[in-house]
Parts: C-alpha cells; sequence; structure tokens
C-alpha cells in the first residue's frame, strides 16, 4: 500500500537531497555529457579534464521527458517493478502529478495529494498573510512581498510561519555557530523600544506634541536601562 | 588643497572630524585621493594561489537589536542608527586611522569609485537615507552600515587566505559587539532583514580569474554543479552583475544549520578544484595551441599599448587576455600588479579621480585609452608612481 501519512517529502524530493546518493545510481538518465571530439583543443579539453569532476559532483540532473533540469524527484512506491524514482521537471511533474483520474489507484492518491496541497496552501495564505507584527507592524504578505522582514521580533512573532521557509532555504532552522560574548539584555526591552520608538513618530504625524513627549522620555529610560 | 594647515594627523584628530561643513569635504577628498592613487590589501596580486584566485572575502551581516530592520526604518531611525554606531565606533581601540565616509553626502562618481573599489556595495551606493562606510587604511576592512542590514562587516585578503580572512573579521565582530548589542535569537542566530542571512550571517567568498575554462564553454555547467552542493557564483560587482574580464565570484549559498568553520571548509574545497581546472585547462592550451594564445594575448596587449580610444568592456576583455598571459609567461614586460591595478584604474569612477574631474563617457574612453598606454608602455617606472 502506498504510504498515507500525507508527508509529500516521502514522494517528493527536492534536488540537493538526491546529491547524497550521487554515486553509481543507475536509474538516473542522461548522466554523461555527450562529448563529440572534432579535434578542436576545445572539445578534446571537455573530453579529458571534466569527467572527474562530473564524476566528483554529478551531472545536472535532466527531466525524464525534456531538456529542463529535474527539479522533482518522484518515488512511484507502488509501481509494477517495485519503487521507481522519476526525474521531471516541474512542467512535467505538474501533469505527471495530476493526471492521477485515470488507471491505478496510486494515481489517484497522488491526484488527492495534490488536491490538499492546493487547497491547504491557500486556505493558509490567506490567514499567515494578516498576522501582524505587534512591535514593528509589518503583515506577513507584506514579507512575503518584498522578501524583507521589519524586525528582529518578527522571527519571534513568525517562527512558525518562517520555519519551513527557512528549512526551503537553508535545509536547516538552527544555528549551530557563533553565538554573541556579553549576555544580551533581554529581548523583551529591546522590542519595546522599537515599539516605542514607532508609537512616538505616530504620535508626531498626528501633532500630539505633548504624548510625543512622554514616550521620548521613556525611550530615554529605557535605553539607559538596556545600555547599563 | 590647503590640508596642511591640519598637521600631518589632522585628518584622524576628533576635532577635524566632529567639525562639519568644508572641512570635512576637505577630509573626504584626501580620503578618496589617498584611496585612487594607492593599492590596497586585495590588489597586491601576491597572496596564495593568486595567478588564478585574486581574492578571498568574508563578510557578516549583523544588526542592532533595539532598531527595526532597515526597510521598517524612519529616516530618524537611520539617523539614530548611523549616529549611534559612529560614536561606539570611535571610541574604540585602535580605530584611529579608520576613515569613517558619510555614503549620504558623496557625489554620484565618488560614490562609483567605493564601489569599483569593492569598499561599499552597489546597493549602499544606490539607495537613500543615511547610510555610511569604514574603511581600513590598507583596505582590509571596511563596515557599511545601512545597506540591507545595520551593519556590514567586510574583510579581504589577497590571494586563496579564507582562514586568515575569518580569523581577522572574527576578531572585528568582536571588537564591535563589545559596545553595540546585535540582534540575535537562541534558535535562528544573528537576525537579518533577509532570511538568506540569518544564523551565522556569514558570506564566504573567493574571486577567481577564469578565462581558460571560460574557453572550453563547460563553464555554465561545472557552475550548475556547484549549486547542488550549495556554493553560488556571480561576477565581479556581486549579485546580479555580470561576467566581465572572466571573473568568477563563488561563495557559500546557505547560512543557518552549518558552523562558520563548516561554511569556510566548503568554499575552502570548491576553490582548490576549480584552480586545478583552470590551470589544466590553461596547460591544455599552453601545450595544444600556443601559437595561437600567444598571438591572441600578444594582441590583446597591443591594442591596450596603443589605442586611442576603448571601452570599459574591451578593456576588461582585454586584460583577463593579458593576465593569463603574463601568468603563462608568454608575457615578461607586465607584472600581474600591475593588470590588477589597471582593472580597477580603468573603471568610471576611478578614472575621472585619477584625472581630477568629471568626464563624459566619450571623454573616458580617450582617457582610458591614454592611462592605458602610459601604463603600459613603461611598465618598470611606472610602478613605482603606482606603488
Amino acid at each position: 500500500m502506498v504510504r498515507s501519512d500525507g508527508n509529500l517529502r516521502s514522494y517528493v524530493a527536492p534536488i540537493h537531497q538526491e546529491a547524497s546518493d550521487a554515486s553509481g545510481n543507475a536509474s538516473r538518465p542522461g548522466l554523461k555529457p555527450a562529448i563529440v571530439d572534432t579535434g578542436r583543443w576545445t572539445d578534446r579539453i571537455r573530453a579529458h579534464i571534466f569527467p572527474p569532476l562530473f564524476a566528483l559532483i554529478g551531472d545536472p540532473m535532466k527531466c525524464q521527458h525534456c531538456e529542463k533540469p529535474a527539479t522533482f524527484h518522484i518515488t512511484e512506491v507502488l509501481g509494477d517493478n517495485g519503487p521507481q524514482v522519476m526525474h521531471l521537471c516541474e512542467e512535467h511533474a505538474k501533469v505527471f502529478l495530476t493526471q492521477g483520474a485515470s488507471a491505478s489507484p496510486t494515481a489517484s492518491v497522488t491526484g488527492a495529494l495534490v488536491k490538499q496541497l492546493k487547497l491547504g496552501a491557500a486556505s493558509a495564505t490567506a490567514e499567515t498573510d494578516q498576522k501582524e507584527c505587534p512591535v514593528c507592524g509589518i503583515s506577513f504578505y507584506e514579507f512575503r512581498n518584498s522578501g524583507r522582514l521589519g524586525c528582529p521580533y518578527d522571527y519571534t512573532h513568525f517562527q512558525g510561519e518562517l520555519e519551513p521557509l527557512l528549512t526551503n532555504i537553508h535545509d536547516s532552522v538552527e544555528h549551530v555557530g557563533k553565538r554573541p560574548h556579553r549576555v544580551t539584555v533581554s529581548a523583551d526591552s529591546q522590542a519595546e523600544l522599537i515599539q516605542l520608538r514607532r508609537q512616538m513618530e505616530e504620535a508626531v504625524e498626528l501633532e500630539d506634541y505633548e504624548k510625543a513627549s512622554e514616550i521620548r522620555d521613556a525611550i530615554k529610560k529605557l535605553e539607559h536601562s538596556v545600555d547599563g | 588643497m590647503g590640508i596642511s594647515h591640519l598637521g600631518p594627523n589632522g585628518h584622524n584628530s576628533p576635532t577635524v572630524r566632529s567639525i562639519g561643513g568644508s572641512l570635512n569635504s576637505v577630509l573626504r577628498n584626501q580620503v578618496f585621493d589617498e584611496l585612487a592613487t594607492t593599492c590596497g590589501e586585495w590588489l597586491r596580486g601576491n597572496g596564495p594561489e593568486s595567478d588564478i584566485v585574486i581574492s578571498s572575502r568574508i563578510r557578516l551581516a549583523r544588526n542592532l537589536a533595539d532598531f527595526p530592520f532597515i526597510r521598517r526604518c524612519s529616516d530618524e531611525d537611520r539617523l539614530s542608527i548611523e549616529r549611534t554606531v559612529r560614536a561606539r565606533m570611535e571610541k574604540l581601540e585602535d580605530w584611529a586611522d579608520v576613515r569613517y565616509v558619510d555614503v549620504d553626502e558623496l557625489s554620484e562618481v565618488d560614490r562609483q569609485f567605493l564601489v569599483e573599489r569593492q569598499l561599499i556595495s552597489r546597493e549602499l551606493a544606490e539607495t537613500d537615507g543615511s547610510r555610511a562606510v569604514a574603511i581600513d587604511p590598507n583596505e582590509q576592512f571596511s563596515v557599511m552600515i545601512n545597506e540591507e542590514d545595520h551593519l556590514r562587516i567586510q574583510v579581504m585578503q589577497s590571494g586563496l587566505n579564507l582562514q586568515t580572512a575569518w580569523q581577522k573579521i572574527n576578531q572585528l565582530d568582536d571588537l564591535l559587539e563589545g559596545s553595540i548589542t546585535y540582534a540575535f535569537h537562541k534558535q535562528f542566530g544573528y537576525l537579518t532583514a533577509c532570511p538568506t542571512n540569518v544564523g551565522t550571517g556569514v558570506r564566504v567568498s573567493a574571486m577567481l580569474h577564469l578565462p581558460a575554462l571560460l574557453a572550453t564553454q563547460q563553464i555554465d555547467k561545472v557552475f550548475r554543479s556547484l549549486q547542488k552542493i550549495s556554493v553560488t557564483v556571480r561576477g565581479l560587482f556581486g549579485e546580479g552583475s555580470q561576467n566581465t574580464g572572466d571573473f568568477y565570484q563563488v561563495s557559500n549559498q546557505i547560512t543557518l544549520g552549518k558552523t562558520e568553520d563548516d561554511l569556510i571548509q566548503q568554499v575552502s574545497e570548491v576553490v582548490p578544484l576549480l584552480i586545478d581546472y583552470e590551470r589544466r585547462a590553461r596547460q591544455f592550451m599552453v601545450e595544444h595551441s600556443e601559437k595561437y594564445l600567444h598571438d591572441d594575448v600578444a594582441r590583446a596587449l597591443g591594442i591596450l599599448s596603443t589605442a586611442k580610444k576603448i571601452t570599459s568592456e574591451e578593456t576588461m576583455q582585454l586584460l583577463s587576455k593579458v593576465r593569463m598571459g603574463v601568468n603563462l609567461g608568454l608575457i615578461d614586460n607586465v607584472s600581474v600588479k600591475t593588470i590588477n591595478k589597471l582593472f580597477i584604474h580603468t573603471q568610471p569612477a576611478h578614472l575621472q579621480k585619477i584625472r581630477g574631474r568629471l568626464l563624459g563617457a566619450s571623454d573616458r574612453n580617450i582617457e582610458r585609452a591614454s592611462y592605458l598606454q602610459r601604463h603600459l608602455n613603461s611598465d618598470g617606472k611606472q610602478d613605482a608612481e603606482l606603488n
């Protein structure tokens, strides 16, 4: 039976995960670059020098149906000849996944998965987009559009939404490198400072100078205690 | 210019720095005059593997903990950040010689100059608002303020020398962190405006000269292979730039989930592979097409030495051939150091700074040809002037 744990990653692996089993994988079509030795010195370099490099790193894989690079690697668990890996570009992957309606039980499950993905994606997006950071006011939608976050506190407030994104980019969600030497003052005071400054600017815009002045005093006080 | 009345070290004394207006512009011009005629670390051309590796660079992205990221900063915020950082920097030990430049107040040609010199990024030059850069007089490091992140620290070394670059930048980071509180998260590490930099915030890169690999027409394939191990390749001036002069910047792609040492190791392992392939490709060219190669290189040098007007693109293309020719011993009256400098000094803003006035595009082409002639035809004598 096809695994139904709903984790699409068991079926569709991003290209860099595939790199670890690059050596001696017989089911990878189009591995060797076609070298035509026309006698020109450039072709001779290719013939003599590059095969070792590609053996080490692996030739970027092409889609089984066309010349584009394969970015989807789909494992058909219940195929006629046991598990089969298919290497497809984005277009052909979509075609393969949505052609589901026809023959085998496996095809309909993949079809259902695609539907689930699509539906899930749509509603999740609408909801998370509305979410706003209490400190700097940026909405997740604004972040998605610009690719830039608004303030350090965003990493706390949008943690759940950012983690899958970070996994996509870095294949990790945890920092293991260097840390600052000084014990930092609580992140709360720092977030508060950002918030206060924003409130002060708003007060100035609304020409409520008394309020702005009060907030400015609060900021100075907090700055002194943060700096120690 | 009337600088003499400031005294031998006048430009470094705190009193000069705090005076605004014309004295500051005198100070700024002095900074540029010095830079325009000197060499700087990464142009020295004598680090390890420097026939192929021009420079090694490491960059750290850091943000202050108590301000929003740049995009959400008001003009006042930006000013506060810049002032705070500057004030803290001025109190640092051994910081007296560091030149602090208000990029906001620079003319376009001056900003372009700093970009060509790789001391600031194009982004810092082209955005608006309060922003600055602190420059080491030996050009071994620069710290940009209010670029994509509040602080972008970078250290450069000539040739392949990532370990030394890391030691230096690590120290610099510690020094700055001593008086500036960074935005840091227990789980996500050093926080940055863009999630692609979060964690270590480190970009490790090496600038390579790969004319022979390019000639084999397989270079795109090689770079696509590198992407599989999270190593990216860009052109001479970073993101989105073209591959002028056959220079390629190889750097790490991810910044989270690995230690800084891991990331340095990753790039350090890939570079020797590329060096090896470039050397083998060059060797192959020498063994099988020496006459063709020699002619190609000689013609390049010929045009550069005698043309009366020449574009920047053509200059880069020809200098690339000459550089390889010098490395292979096919040209013996020009040094690599001179070639490296010519790459930079023939760039638009450098030409104008050296000449001392603004020039339109076609005047620049004439000036460029004249500059090349002077420096290629009497290399030994002129080298002293370029120091």
